[in-house]
């Protein structure tokens, strides 16, 4: 069976936490990671104690959840929110039913990702299946899922689609720890003309990378073989990176939902969705546009440069004292690879704004070629600089380039000195031996002269 | 009405709601069940048009501010059937 | 006209006349002496009654402002959540539960310096109309017990008579002076039917009116929390105290409280028509239908009232639209008994499944589970719209018709209950019969509507009730015409 046959068809359900301080039916705190310890972010209302009802919802919750239906597009926007029941036992459910809304809002679009809809929820407790343990800290945070259309096509696409996802989700700050990739996802994936199955217990971006990859991968092999997949849902093992079938008696067939005589309606006015929407930031593609045409950066540049605010925002800020195509390069290039490489977010090196525009003028005057300026970025990253600044720290470690021509002009006349055959191999027509002397100035200036320079002067003496 | 309720039906309800009667109770119970539902589906009476009506108050937003108020965790702990280093503790499902 | 019994207490405490200890140590010689035959108590706060009264005491002595209810005697559902007290629900599965926090309208009665003095018995997670479904013991009527001047004496008779229910216990304490007040809590008729067949005065509040924070759930958008007492001035006392609105539930969002009864609450002051519904007669026993349509002619013939005959036919479809609902709310209601969280404890916890169906098995009595087992049922995805979204057309059907009805007259009256008080034991096996007797009392709360029932008549030894049905949001108007009634009957 041709490969290129097997057409997978990939959706998601994102849960992204809102950032609230209170949970969604209660006044319990939210700040379930960092807790004193488990089960004490807890009230009557959020363990289902008997008699216990849901408070009035938390407004703010509601908002932000308004607000990231708005971001990601939804044209449709529901005048009116119902909470409903969703039964299924399960321990890490107080109530052993869930609250979950209906469609606040439907019809968005993400990274050419289309989105079936969005809806606020509470999130359950944790239960450790392996060990039988339950906290209920984390039963109520408000969530917000986000549904798309079964239209993502790969592993790779899921993945660029949750990046763009994590960005929006930065700029408006409705939700909590993106960074740490705090949200969770189901996905559903089938092969084209075959059984769909579910894979839950998703608890990262990187995870659903892995997981998809995984499913892909059996589902393919099952279908090449002539075998169907069962209709199921599986487990994700993040040890592991792979899925598991769940005994039949977990899955739950019917939730039978009913609409919460406990919380009245939530009505959305024309009014509300306004004052929402004048509120919205720039959004990332709309800033990576602004940036291509204010900028000049190029697609590559502004893309990296918007996938986080505050890295755009400083760019911005640092494009107003440098050389704006010198900030974009080299922020989207040597500014992120050494992040990444760390695994940081550009929030981790906001406070060093100053240092980094400085290291940025020291490179724009020439006063430091790339390869050091990168040196220097990497000490400033590893806490070597401490408060001294880009100049400073470049002048103590003895860092700084070959500032003028005289000296430049000098360690020209040794190398040329120290490599006579070279010369007379130039003059005889080998280009290559220009790059030779090029490369012992460079040694003897212990790298800090000037590429590009070198070129230029050694060419003219060289000629004489 | 619909067909009549049996058994198997009732085994299947009692399933999915955490309950096992025993059998002389399933009989019981599906009896019961078909002469109550017999009886109720006098409703049917009442024209499909009628709109369903699910809240008894008209629309309301009851909406509070985002404020974290502690509570005392710790009689709620003890109530636990069991539990462990604050734990509550559930049977294993693995 | 007599004073109201509620207003002479609470006068002779304010005065001076008469000690919030003394008080209570009436009641509790009382309990002492006749709970045992009466059965109403699950638990008794003798101590931190006697405390509390003592501090209302002390507060009247020193001139301190005290609180309205103050130094009367106030016993509970045991359905409502006291802090540190076993809230069972009259049911196994909570039988060693202790509460952890108090119902918001426990909150209200101790701001007022109510004492409280224990909670009382019911049907199990209040699912019955004549207080035998209890897990632990059946109350009983005290009028079984009452010689003609009302006074118990016959401790040792055979006939013992069903309090109603599922209050049962509420109205049993109030009529046998174990309290001055009792909270109740009422889902179809659960404090009205009890009032009638015990011969006190209950209310059912407008939806929405009380909060229900820290009521165990029966049917959660048919139930209110609301006072039992001996007339309808202590009833509208307690409602002043109790009603208003809880951020912790959201039903009583837009509610304003019910104002505290004045000087004039049992003075009519212009003419109202009162609606008699044809319905409510034909399905009432004819001696109860006879008792309480005299009653209503003695009433008008005072003046100040014009009687309207009306014509409520969706009547019929009352308990078929109310129990479906209630069997799906309850349903819902009843997953969190897992024996995990409290209640309960598994005999063993090897696999999950099993070990939660043994425990909900065990400790759930039987008609909570066949009200579990038929929600369930209806509420999936095969039957949901034959059955469960066919309740919802059927209640707004009823509601549209209990809504004009009221546009024709300012209130419904008719009787309470279809029958008298029966035997206990004697309606035992049929559900659908028991289901039945709420005919008369589920439309008020299938629509909302504020409904209080006051002793009217006796045939025999047995009370008939007098059912008094108002407008959305009419609750001090339908109590004071509750009162007025009181007054001019005499009973």
């Amino acid at each position: 069976m041709d490969e290129s046959e097997l057409t997978v068809i990939i959706g998601l359900e994102i849960h992204v936490q809102l950032a609230t301080k209170s949970k969604l039916f209660c006044s319990c705190g939210t700040e379930y990671q960092t807790a004193e310890g488990p089960n004490e972010n807890v009230c009557p209302t959020c363990t289902a104690q008997p008699g216990t009802k849901p408070f009035d919802m938390n407004a703010y919750a509601f908002e932000q959840a308004l607000k990231i239906a708005l971001a990601l597009g939804c044209d449709k926007i529901n005048n009116s929110v119902t909470m409903q029941r969703k039964h299924y036992f399960y321990p890490d459910s107080p109530s052993n039913y869930q609250r979950t809304s209906t469609p606040i809002a439907e019809g968005g679009s993400l990274a050419g990702v289309s989105i079936t809809e969005v809806h606020i929820e509470e999130d359950p407790g944790r239960y450790d299946l392996k060990t039988g343990i339950v906290d209920y800290n984390r039963a109520g945070v408000p969530l917000l899922e986000i549904v798309t259309d079964p239209v993502i096509t790969s592993p790779d696409h899921a993945r660029k689609f949750l990046e763009e996802l994590r960005a929006v989700l930065d700029y408006l700050g409705a939700a909590r720890d993106v960074e740490s990739g705090s949200m969770r996802a189901d996905a559903n994936l089938s092969i084209k003309g075959h059984n769909r199955v579910e894979v839950k217990n998703i608890n990262s971006f990187h995870g659903v990378f892995s997981a998809l990859t995984y499913e892909t991968s059996r589902q393919k092999n099952m279908v090449k073989n002539g075998l169907e997949p069962v209709r199921e849902t599986r487990h994700f093992d993040e040890d592991r990176d792979i899925t598991l079938g769940l005994r039949k008696k977990e899955s739950v067939d019917d939730y039978r939902y009913i609409p919460d005589p406990d919380v009245q309606p939530i009505a959305i006015t024309k009014e509300q969705l306004k004052i929402i929407s004048d509120s919205l930031p720039e959004l990332p593609r709309k800033k990576m546009e602004r940036f291509k045409k204010q900028y000049g950066a190029s697609d590559d540049e502004s893309f990296a440069l918007c996938m986080e605010l505050a890295m755009a925002d400083a760019f911005e800020r640092i494009a107003r004292k440098v050389d704006a195509k010198l900030a974009a390069g080299f922020m989207r290039g040597t500014l992120k690879k050494q992040l990444n490489f760390r695994s940081y977010d550009y929030a981790k090196v906001t406070a060093k704004e100053q240092f980094i525009t400085e290291l940025l003028v020291m490179l724009s005057q020439k006063k430091v070629t790339d390869k050091v300026a990168e040196r220097i970025l990497i000490d400033m990253m590893d806490g070597k600089t401490g408060a001294s600044t880009a100049e400073q720290y470049a002048q103590s470690a003895g860092l700084l380039g070959v500032q003028s021509s005289d000296e430049l002009s000098a360690i020209i006349e040794n190398a040329v000195e120290q490599n006579p055959k070279a010369v007379e191999d130039f003059k005889a027509g080998n280009g290559k031996a220009l790059q030779f002397i090029a490369g012992s100035v460079m040694r003897l200036s212990r790298g800090k002269a000037d590429p590009a320079a070198v070129q230029e002067i050694l060419k003219k003496r060289l000629s004489k | 009405m619909e067909k009549k309720i049996t058994k198997q039906d009732i085994e299947r309800v009692a399933s999915i709601a955490r309950l096992s009667p025993s059998q002389d109770e399933l009989e019981g119970l599906a009896a019961d069940a078909n002469a109550i539902l017999e009886y109720f589906s006098l409703i049917d009476e009442i024209p499909d048009s009628v709109a369903p009506q699910t809240y008894v108050l008209s629309h309301e937003n009851a909406l509070r501010p985002d404020e974290e108020k502690k509570s005392d965790p710790k009689p709620i702990r003890r109530g636990f059937n069991r539990q462990q280093d604050n734990y509550m503790l559930a049977p294993k499902s693995f | 006209m007599e004073i109201s019994k509620t207003l002479s207490t609470t006068n002779a405490i304010k005065s001076g006349r008469l000690t919030a200890s003394a008080n209570l140590e009436a009641k509790i010689a009382r309990v002492e002496k006749y709970d045992s035959a009466v059965k109403a108590f699950i638990e008794t706060y003798f101590d931190d009654a006697r405390a509390a009264a003592k501090q209302v005491d002390a507060k009247i002595a020193a001139g301190k402002p005290i609180g309205k209810l103050a130094g009367l005697v106030v016993a509970v559902k045991n359905v409502l959540a006291v802090k540190d007290k076993r809230l069972t629900c009259a049911s196994k599965m909570l039988e060693n539960y202790v509460a952890p926090y108090d119902a918001a309208v426990i909150e209200k009665l101790r701001a007022e310096d109510a004492v409280i003095i224990g909670s009382l018995n019911c049907d199990e997670f209040a699912c019955g109309s004549d207080n035998t479904k209890s897990a632990f013991f059946a109350t009983v009527n005290p009028v079984s017990f009452f010689d003609e001047k009302g006074e118990i004496t016959n401790t040792s008779t055979s006939d013992k008579y069903v309090p109603g229910g599922s209050s049962g216990a509420s109205a049993a304490a109030v009529a046998a002076g174990f309290c001055d007040l009792a909270l109740a809590t009422d889902t179809g008729g659960s404090i009205r039917c009890p009032a009638a067949f015990c011969g006190v005065t209950g209310f059912k509040p407008t939806y929405g009116t009380v909060s229900r924070y820290g009521m165990g759930d029966m049917a959660m958008s048919f139930e209110q929390i609301g006072p039992m007492a001996p007339d309808a001035y202590g009833c509208a006392l307690l409602l002043s105290v109790i009603s208003g609105k809880d951020y912790r539930d959201s039903t009583t969002a837009k509610t304003i409280a019910v104002s505290e009864p004045t000087a004039s609450f049992a003075t009519s002051t212009k003419k109202i028509r009162i609606g008699v519904p044809k319905e409510y007669f034909e399905g009432a026993n004819p001696a109860v239908a006879k008792a309480v349509k005299d009653a209503i002619g003695r009433f008008a013939a005072k003046g100040g009232c014009e009687l309207v005959d009306i014509s409520i036919p969706a009547v019929k479809f009352g308990i078929p639209a109310y129990y479906l609902l209630v069997y799906s709310e309850f349903a819902s209601a009843m997953q969190k008994y897992d024996g995990l969280k409290y209640g309960a404890k598994p005999e063993s916890n090897d696999e999950l499944v099993p070990t939660v169906s043994k425990v909900r098995t065990a400790n759930i009595g039987k008609e909570c589970k066949r009200r579990i087992m038929l929600g369930t049922y209806i509420t999936t995805k095969e039957h949901k719209d034959a059955w469960y979204t066919k309740a919802l057309k059927a209640r707004a059907y009823v509601r549209a018709q209990f809504d004009d009805a009221l546009e024709k007259c300012d209130f419904i009256v008719g009787p309470t209950m279809p029958n008298l008080a029966w035997k206990i034991g004697e309606k035992a096996t049929d559900p659908l019969q028991s289901y039945l007797e709420d005919v008369l009392t589920v439309p008020a709360n299938l629509c909302g509507l504020p409904a209080g029932s006051v002793p009217c008549a006796k045939i025999g030894k047995l009370p008939v009730g007098l059912q008094v049905i108002g407008k959305r949001g009419a609750d001090y108007e339908t109590m004071s015409l509750m009162a007025q009634i009181e007054s001019s009957l005499g009973c």
